[in-house]
C-alpha cells in the first residue's frame, strides 16, 4: 500500500483528485455566497429598478410583473438551484437593466481585463527580478536603494491615482491624447504599465528577501567556487531558484489585480469587463455582479492553484520537502 | 550576548514606540485640520469657480467655486475617519474568529477555517464591488463592504499566528506543566495573537484609504457633494485641462497621509517587528 502511494502518478492523481473537490466545495460556498447578496438587498430591488430613471410611482402590476421578469417572485432556494443549473452550463440569466443576456454583456470584454491583467504581471514579474537582481548584486548600493525609495512610493500612491496624474502628463502637458485611444499599441500598454508598476513595488520586500537568501545558498558557492562571474552565477542560478521560489506570491497578487485592474479600466476608459462591472454595480445589476464576482473567483482560485502545481512539478525542494499540492 | 539581544529587543521596542508616534501625531492633525481652514467646504461661489491656487484660496477653487482646501481637508478627514472605522472593526471581528477558530476542538477548528478559505478566494475589493452592488452605493454600505471584504484576512492572519505560538517553547511548557487547553489559550496564545495583529491593524489603515478612496473614485462610496478624497479626484478628472490643481492636490492629500503608514512598515520590517 505504502509502495503504490509513493508512487509519482498515485500522488498526483491523488493531489489533483483532492484538488478538484476542494475546488468545487470552494466554488459551490462562494457562489452561495455570491448569489445571497441578492437576499440581502433591502427594500424591493423591482421597485427601485422602475424607479431609477425617475418617473412616476410605479402601480403594484407593474411592480409585480417586473418582480416576475427579473425572477425575484419565486423563493431564494429555488432561485439558486436554478441559477446555478444555469451557471453550470455558461448561462448567468439576463441582466436586470438591460434587455440582453449577461453572458453576452461580459464575455466579450472579459478579454481586454484577463489581457490587461495578464500584461501587468509580466511587466512585474520582469520589474521585481531586475530589482531583485541588483538587490543581489550589489546590495545597500546607491541604485538598490534608490529602487527601495522608489518602491516605497510607488506603495504609497494609488494606481488609479498614478494613472490620472498619468493621464494628465500625456493629454494635457504633453497635447498627445490621441496616445491613450484604447485601440493603439501604446494605449493597452500605460495601463498595463501602471498597474505592473504597482504590482511590483507590492512584489519587491519578498523577493529582494528570497534573493538575498539565494545569494549564500549552497549552489552559489559551488558555483562561484569553481570560478563563475557574480553576475553569471546570479542571473544563472540564484534568479531561476528565486523565481520558483516566488511563483507562490504571483498567484495570490492575482486577486490584488483585479481590484486594481478595475480601477485603471475606469481612469483609462476601458471598455473591459471589470469597469462594466463597476458600472452594473451602480445600477445594482445584480446578474451582471454576480457573474463577474464568480468569474474573479475561478480565475483567482486557478491562477493560484496553476502556479503551485507549476512550482511543484518544476521545484524539486517543494516535492522533497511537502509533498503533494493539495 | 544576552546584552545584545536585551538591546536588540529594546531598540525594537523604541522603534515601535517611535513608530506609533508619527502616525498619531498624523491621525490627529487631519482630524483637527477642517477646523484649521477658514472656508466651508460645499459652499458654493460660482464667481470664484476654477481659481488657481492664491493666499485666499490655498489649494484653488472647484467648478462650483468651493475651496479645495477646505473640501479636502474635510475629505481627508472623512477618508480617514472611514478607514480607521474599517479596520478596527474588521480586525477585531477577524481576530476573534482566527483565534476563536484556534481555541476550538478539532471540528469546529476546520468548518471555521473552510469559512475563511472561502472567503479569502473571493478578492476584498471583488467582495466589496459586489456588496455595495447589492445594497447601492453609499458612504455607509462602502465601510460595510470594506469591512466584509478584509475580514478573512485577519482571520486567516490570526490563525497562523495563533497556530506558530502554540508551537513556541513556553507554551509547550505550560502544556506540560498541566495547565488546562483554554487557559493557555487565553493567558498565553491570545494575547501575543493579538499584540501582533495590533501592529498589523494600525499599518493597514493606509491600505485602506488608498481601497476607501478608490471605491469613492469609482462612484461606489460617498456621493456629490460630499467631501471625500475619492470623490474629489473624480469630480477633478473632468478639469484637466483648465484646472490641473484640482488632480494634483487631491493626489498629494491621498499620498500624504498613505505614505506614513507605509514608511513605518518598511521600518518595522526591517527591524524584523513584523514579517
Amino acid at each position: 500500500m505504502s509502495a503504490f502511494r509513493s508512487h509519482p502518478a498515485a500522488l498526483v492523481a491523488a493531489g489533483l483528485g483532492r484538488w478538484f473537490l476542494s475546488t468545487i466545495a470552494m466554488l459551490l460556498g462562494a457562489s452561495l455566497v455570491v448569489f445571497g447578496m441578492q437576499a440581502i438587498v433591502p427594500g424591493d430591488p423591482a421597485l427601485s429598478l422602475l424607479q431609477a430613471g425617475g418617473g412616476p410611482l410605479p402601480s403594484p402590476e407593474q411592480i409585480a410583473a417586473k418582480r416576475r421578469e427579473i425572477g425575484i417572485d419565486r423563493p431564494f432556494l429555488t432561485r439558486y438551484v436554478d441559477w446555478l443549473g444555469d451557471v453550470v452550463h455558461g448561462d448567468f440569466g439576463r441582466s436586470w437593466t438591460k434587455p440582453a443576456d449577461v453572458a453576452d454583456l461580459i464575455g466579450p470584454r472579459l478579454g481586454t481585463t484577463i489581457g490587461l491583467a495578464i500584461a501587468a504581471i509580466i511587466i512585474a514579474i520582469a520589474l521585481t527580478a531586475t530589482s531583485g537582481v541588483f538587490a543581489a548584486l550589489r546590495p545597500d548600493s546607491l541604485t538598490d536603494r534608490l529602487a527601495r525609495m522608489v518602491v516605497v512610493v510607488m506603495i504609497a500612491i494609488p494606481s488609479f491615482v498614478i494613472g490620472l496624474l498619468v493621464l494628465q502628463f500625456v493629454v494635457v502637458d504633453l497635447g498627445l491624447g490621441q496616445v491613450l485611444a484604447t485601440t493603439s499599441l501604446s494605449g493597452a500598454l500605460i495601463p498595463a504599465l501602471i498597474l505592473g508598476a504597482v504590482m511590483a513595488a507590492g512584489w519587491s520586500r519578498p523577493f529582494r528577501a528570497i534573493m538575498r537568501d539565494t545569494t549564500t545558498a549552497p549552489q552559489m558557492v559551488v558555483a562561484r567556487a569553481r570560478g563563475m562571474s557574480r553576475t553569471k552565477a546570479t542571473l544563472r542560478i540564484a534568479l531561476p531558484a528565486g523565481l520558483l521560489e516566488f511563483m507562490p506570491f504571483i498567484g495570490l497578487a492575482v486577486g490584488g489585480a483585479l481590484g486594481a485592474t478595475m480601477l485603471i479600466e475606469v481612469v483609462f476608459s476601458w471598455p473591459g469587463a471589470a469597469a462594466y462591472a463597476v458600472e452594473a454595480a451602480r445600477r445594482r445589476d445584480m446578474p451582471v455582479i454576480q457573474a463577474f464576482t464568480l468569474v474573479s473567483v475561478t480565475m483567482f482560485r486557478l491562477s493560484t492553484d496553476l502556479l503551485a502545481a507549476a512550482r511543484w512539478s518544476l521545484d524539486p525542494r517543494v516535492r522533497i520537502h511537502e509533498g503533494t499540492p493539495s | 550576548m544576552i546584552f545584545a539581544v536585551r538591546r536588540r529587543a529594546a531598540a525594537i521596542e523604541v522603534g515601535r514606540r517611535r513608530a506609533h508616534r508619527g502616525i498619531v501625531a498624523l491621525v490627529l492633525l487631519i482630524l483637527v485640520l477642517p477646523m484649521l481652514v477658514p472656508h466651508d467646504p460645499v459652499a458654493q461661489d460660482l464667481h470664484n469657480a476654477l481659481q488657481a491656487p492664491s493666499l485666499h484660496h490655498l489649494a484653488g477653487t472647484d467648478q462650483y467655486g468651493r475651496d479645495l482646501a477646505a473640501r479636502m481637508a474635510d475629505g481627508a478627514r472623512r477618508t480617514l475617519t472611514m478607514s480607521l472605522i474599517v479596520v478596527a472593526i474588521a480586525s477585531l471581528g477577524g481576530v476573534a474568529v482566527g483565534l476563536v477558530s484556534a481555541a476550538l476542538p478539532r471540528l469546529g477548528r476546520a468548518v471555521l477555517n473552510r469559512t475563511v478559505d472561502i472567503a479569502l478566494g473571493i478578492p476584498a475589493l471583488i467582495v466589496a464591488l459586489a456588496i455595495v452592488g447589492a445594497l447601492g452605493p453609499g458612504q455607509r454600505n462602502l465601510v460595510l463592504a470594506l469591512i466584509l471584504g478584509v475580514w478573512p484576512w485577519y482571520a486567516r492572519l490570526a490563525r497562523d499566528h495563533a497556530t506558530s505560538v502554540e508551537r513556541l517553547p513556553f507554551v509547550q511548557a505550560a502544556r506540560v506543566g498541566g495547565i488546562g487547553h483554554l487557559r493557555i489559550w487565553a493567558v498565553h496564545v491570545a494575547p501575543h495573537v493579538v499584540r501582533r495583529l495590533l501592529v498589523v491593524a494600525a499599518l493597514d489603515v493606509g491600505y485602506t484609504v488608498v481601497a476607501f478612496a478608490g471605491m469613492s473614485y469609482l462612484s461606489l462610496g460617498a456621493a456629490p457633494p460630499t467631501p471625500e478624497l475619492g470623490v474629489i479626484l473624480r469630480e477633478g478628472q473632468d478639469y484637466i485641462t483648465d484646472a490641473p490643481w484640482l488632480l494634483w492636490m487631491p493626489a498629494l492629500a491621498v499620498v500624504a497621509i498613505v505614505l506614513p503608514f507605509v514608511l513605518t512598515g518598511e521600518r518595522l520590517h526591517e527591524r524584523g517587528v513584523i514579517a
